[in-house]
């Protein structure tokens, strides 16, 4: 490791320190971002080059049971892609590709792409120890993981109750428990009453068995994550999940929060019009209005990209919904304290009208968006494709002529009341680009060293090489250089450094353990000290 | 022999000492052509880690010791998926058990308390297959002929379905799988057990994928579930690892450099009795108590490495032996069968000072890296 480098000379986009394609160096010190280095550092000659932070993916799904699970229920599909090889002395271990890539290949490719920081988007906390042990063999990239809430005993009983400070202590409890980043709420109290009784909730619909409603669990958790200050707001899969007319649950979500802080995950998948059991239709263009009006929320896009994906989400229904539409494989597993997950390995046909919607659907809503600081790129990987599609998505943004080919494959009528049929010409400039793929989930996910190159940041960067081809441009990164050390050089894995594991650590009245190990005496089957994830569990904290 | 008795290390029959037993557990790996790293059921996670690690140094295949008796529950999963699980919510949730053929409290002591409901309100049928009875603490039960399960299962299925089944029963007792699948399917939740990895079952793979169709097509009137109960081991945590680091669950290959599945082909025992490995390392389970004879007998004449607690007789005087602590003495990490990750804690009275197989596999993983280093030169 080279413990100094000047990358001299590149186009510099640094848009959270105003830094707008200027020429200038970029100072690496000690795996830092330094303000200066003595003349005779090391240099890596950027003459020409687009230099960027590394990018950083605030949703994707890469460690962890269900994630595990995804790989075991397709082998044949880890023969699509490169698989990696061992190289003795430098990559040590090999792997597979396909929808859902091995750990080893996993973080390799998200190098490849200038990728330096990933988050996993829904851990049980049961499955914490599992995730960090996928996450000790991720490379190359920092890691962390949102812990699931929202549809568990632990906390909806308190909820149900009006405890809202107990329910805060359990919940920063079970952050610090899983070694979490952040807190994930999926289709809250919606998984708990399908597993039950087979039942949607609408936001003020009753949980089956339970004094709550969605919008009081979702009050409660958001709540208690911004007092607990955690550093990422409540993570938020909304309720209806890729059903026609689910606008009107996003808009009523928003409206629910009341000015509390919260990050709307996949944000395409809950924005359609039509009615309930019909066509979904677009109505991206009321939530993308009501997103930029509301400073409390911010997103992520979970755009869908055609070709293979790989379904798996903590809310079950949606599992079964697509099982039934595709008669495809499909594993549906509860979890005890009220989790589970489905899996479901599907394609996105741009021939299909549904599909081609909810393409729109995403593009729309990135294009509309007035704050590309609130609404950043993702595609769920790899529910709406794989995190390899981002260099397309960003052609779709910055080249009007790109996406207008893609538009013309398309049935019409899928681009029926979309902004994107009343000729939208909006075309990403590279600064906006580096707002959506790193400043701004590194700011809205609380990271101050990620996401930027002011001195002191993490010595994160991408350096691309300018192309007519935008995809092309960002498909293969000329250099990255992580924590400091050059891991990419001309296009090729050259060093392969393990990253460090990002988690908050909240404080908790100890005496709110009584009432888990209660609790999970009554309904777990390990003892409380089983829960709590080790520090020595953690890769490289 | 006693576990402080064993000696650290053996060279082909011989004492050595532990750092003779690495570099000659190095030299007949790295030189190997084919090298095998099987086992690991009775490992840690942090020991099946390092075996896969060492398989992919050595380029050689990669298995786990159950691979072949859980291929049958394993084909099902890959071909049309699975509702499962885990213990905790059978026992929070489940209204009616069903025992398919075996009783899972015989095969884990101890192991009703984490799947049994505390309510009285749960019914519990027990189907025995031919010999293969369910528990006997049942208040229902039925018997179906071993030549006719498979048979029985699409009946029950077509029952849950709604279908009517009309023609000669073959022996089967239509009326009580009637009554059967009227319970399935009025149960609000259930859980139906079966063994994961039965011994030489040639009708495994046909009961595996017929019980996940039953559990799928019920869906609509109640929710099923599927638990594949294996055997007391960590075979769980081997498939998971495995999957996690290589994409596949067993018979890995990586003798061109990156993983291959290839179940049947890659597995320890088809690839020994076929006669592809010329080395082997055995760690986390003994030969004996999962290989087929031809196959033992295979092993007995390949040079191997195994780390285990005790010298294995399979292994032959060819090789070496390198002491390693039993799981029940190693602290790390295991799954639970349903994929629950636990952390063990060692006995208090266990053999505390045998470096665990985890340290051991990294020794070789070392000392075949320095061989490595030493060609490249």
């Amino acid at each position: 490791m080279s413990p100094r480098l000047r990358i001299r000379g590149g186009r510099v986009y640094d848009p959270a320190h105003g830094v707008d394609g200027e020429v200038r160096d970029v100072c690496i010190e000690d795996g830092r971002i330094a303000e200066s280095l003595p003349r005779d550092a090391p240099v890596l000659d950027a003459s020409g080059l687009v230099v960027m932070a590394g990018a950083v993916d605030i949703h994707s799904h890469v460690a962890g049971p269900k994630v595990n699970l995804a790989r075991r229920l397709s082998p044949e599909r880890r023969r699509e892609g490169v698989p990696s090889t061992r190289r003795a002395g430098r990559f040590l271990r090999s792997g597979t590709a396909g929808t859902v890539p091995s750990t080893f290949t996993t973080g390799r490719l998200y190098a490849l792409l200038g990728y330096t920081t990933v988050f996993d988007a829904a851990v049980p906390l049961l499955g914490a120890r599992h995730a960090h042990l996928e996450l000790a063999d991720t490379p190359l990239v920092d890691k962390g993981f949102y812990v699931l809430a929202g549809n568990d005993d632990l906390l909806l009983r308190p909820l149900a109750a009006h405890e809202d400070e107990e329910a805060r202590q359990r919940l920063a409890w079970a952050v610090r428990a899983a070694r979490a980043y952040a807190v994930k709420v999926v289709n809250p109290g919606g998984v708990h009453a399908w597993k039950t009784s087979r039942a949607a909730v609408g936001l003020d619909d009753p949980v089956p068995g339970l004094a709550l409603t969605p919008r009081r669990i979702l009050q409660g958790i958001a709540g208690a994550v911004d007092a607990l200050r955690l550093p990422h707001p409540v993570h938020l899969h909304c309720n209806d999940l890729g059903l026609a007319g689910n606008a009107s649950t996003t808009l009523a979500t928003m409206d629910a929060l009341e000015g509390r802080r919260a990050h709307l995950a996949h944000l395409q998948f809950h924005c359609y019009g039509g009615e309930r059991g019909g066509r979904p239709t677009s109505r991206a263009r009321d939530v993308v209005e009501a997103l930029d009006r509301s400073a409390n929320l911010s997103a992520d896009v979970g755009q869908v990209v055609f070709g293979e994906a790989t379904t798996m989400t903590a809310d079950a229904r949606v599992g079964e919904m697509l099982h039934d539409l595709t008669g495809r494989k499909w594993v549906d597993a509860d979890l005890e304290l009220e989790g589970g997950c489905g899996i479901v390995p599907y394609e996105y046909r741009e021939k299909n009208l549904v599909h081609a919607t909810q393409w729109a659907v995403g593009l729309e809503l990135l294009l509309l968006s007035r704050d590309p600081w609130r609404l950043v790129l993702s595609t769920d990987h790899p529910n709406g494709g794989t995190f390899l599609s981002y260099p397309r998505l960003v052609r779709w943004l910055m080249d009007k002529a790109f996406r207008d080919e893609q538009i013309a494959r398309l049935p019409p009528k899928a681009l029926e009341g979309t902004a994107l049929a009343d000729g939208l010409a909006r075309e990403y400039t590279l600064s906006e680009i580096a707002i959506v793929t790193r400043a701004g989930p590194a700011r809205l996910l609380g990271l101050a060293s990620k996401g930027h190159l002011g001195p002191g940041a993490d010595a994160d960067v991408t350096l691309y090489a300018p192309d007519e081809d935008i995809e092309s441009m960002f498909r293969a990164p000329r250099h990255v250089v992580k924590g400091g050390v050059r891991v990419v050089e001309d296009g090729r894995l050259r060093e392969e450094v393990y990253g460090r594991a990002l988690q908050a650590s909240p404080e908790h009245d100890p005496s709110v353990e009584r009432g888990i190990r209660a609790l999970l005496e009554e309904e777990g089957t390990l003892p409380l000290e089983d829960y709590v994830v080790g520090e020595d569990e953690v890769a490289a904290p | 022999m006693t576990a402080r008795s064993v000696p650290d290390a053996l060279r082909d029959g011989r004492g050595c000492s532990v750092a003779e037993g690495v570099d000659a557990a190095a030299d007949l790996l790295a030189a190997a052509r084919l090298p095998l790293v099987w086992g690991l059921v009775d490992s840690t996670v942090e020991a099946q880690r390092e075996a896969a690690s060492l398989a992919d140094r050595l380029r050689g295949l990669l298995d786990t010791a159950l691979s072949v008796r859980r291929a049958g529950s394993r084909e099902a999963f890959e071909r049309i998926g699975l509702l499962t699980a885990s213990l905790g919510d059978v026992r929070n949730h489940a209204r009616l058990l069903v025992f398919w053929g075996f009783d899972p409290d015989v095969l884990h002591a101890g192991f009703r308390r984490l799947y049994a409901p505390k309510t009285s309100a749960c019914g519990r049928v027990a189907v025995d297959v031919g010999e293969s009875r369910g528990p006997s603490d049942v208040e229902d039960r039925l018997t179906v002929p071993a030549e006719g399960e498979i048979d029985a299962l699409l009946v029950l299925r077509a029952f849950v379905r709604g279908r009517r089944v009309e023609g000669p029963a073959g022996g089967l007792p239509l009326g009580a799988l009637r009554a059967l699948a009227g319970r399935l399917t009025a149960c609000g939740y259930g859980a139906v057990l079966y063994r994961a990895d039965p011994p030489l079952d040639p009708r495994h793979a046909e009961r595996a994928l017929a019980l996940s169709a039953l559990v799928r097509d019920a869906r609509r009137k109640a929710r099923l579930r599927l638990l594949a109960v294996g055997s007391p081991s960590n075979a769980t945590g081997g498939e998971s690892v495995l999957t996690w680091q290589t994409g596949f669950p067993s018979a890995v290959s990586f003798a061109r450099g990156f993983p291959r599945y290839g179940p049947g082909e890659f597995d320890g025992e088809s690839a020994l009795v076929r006669g592809d490995v010329d080395a082997a390392l055995v760690v986390g389970a003994r030969p004996s108590s999962h290989l087929s004879p031809l196959a033992l007998d295979a092993l007995g004449r390949t040079p191997t490495v195994t780390v285990a607690a005790s010298p294995v007789d399979e292994a032959g005087a060819r090789g070496v032996f390198l002491k390693a602590a039993a799981l029940e003495d190693t602290p790390g990490r295991v799954f639970r069968m349903d994929g629950v990750v636990t952390r063990r804690r060692p006995r208090p009275d266990g053999d505390a000072g045998a470096p665990t197989e985890a340290e051991v596999l990294a020794r070789i993983a070392r000392a075949v890296d320095r061989r490595s280093a030493g060609r490249a030169r």
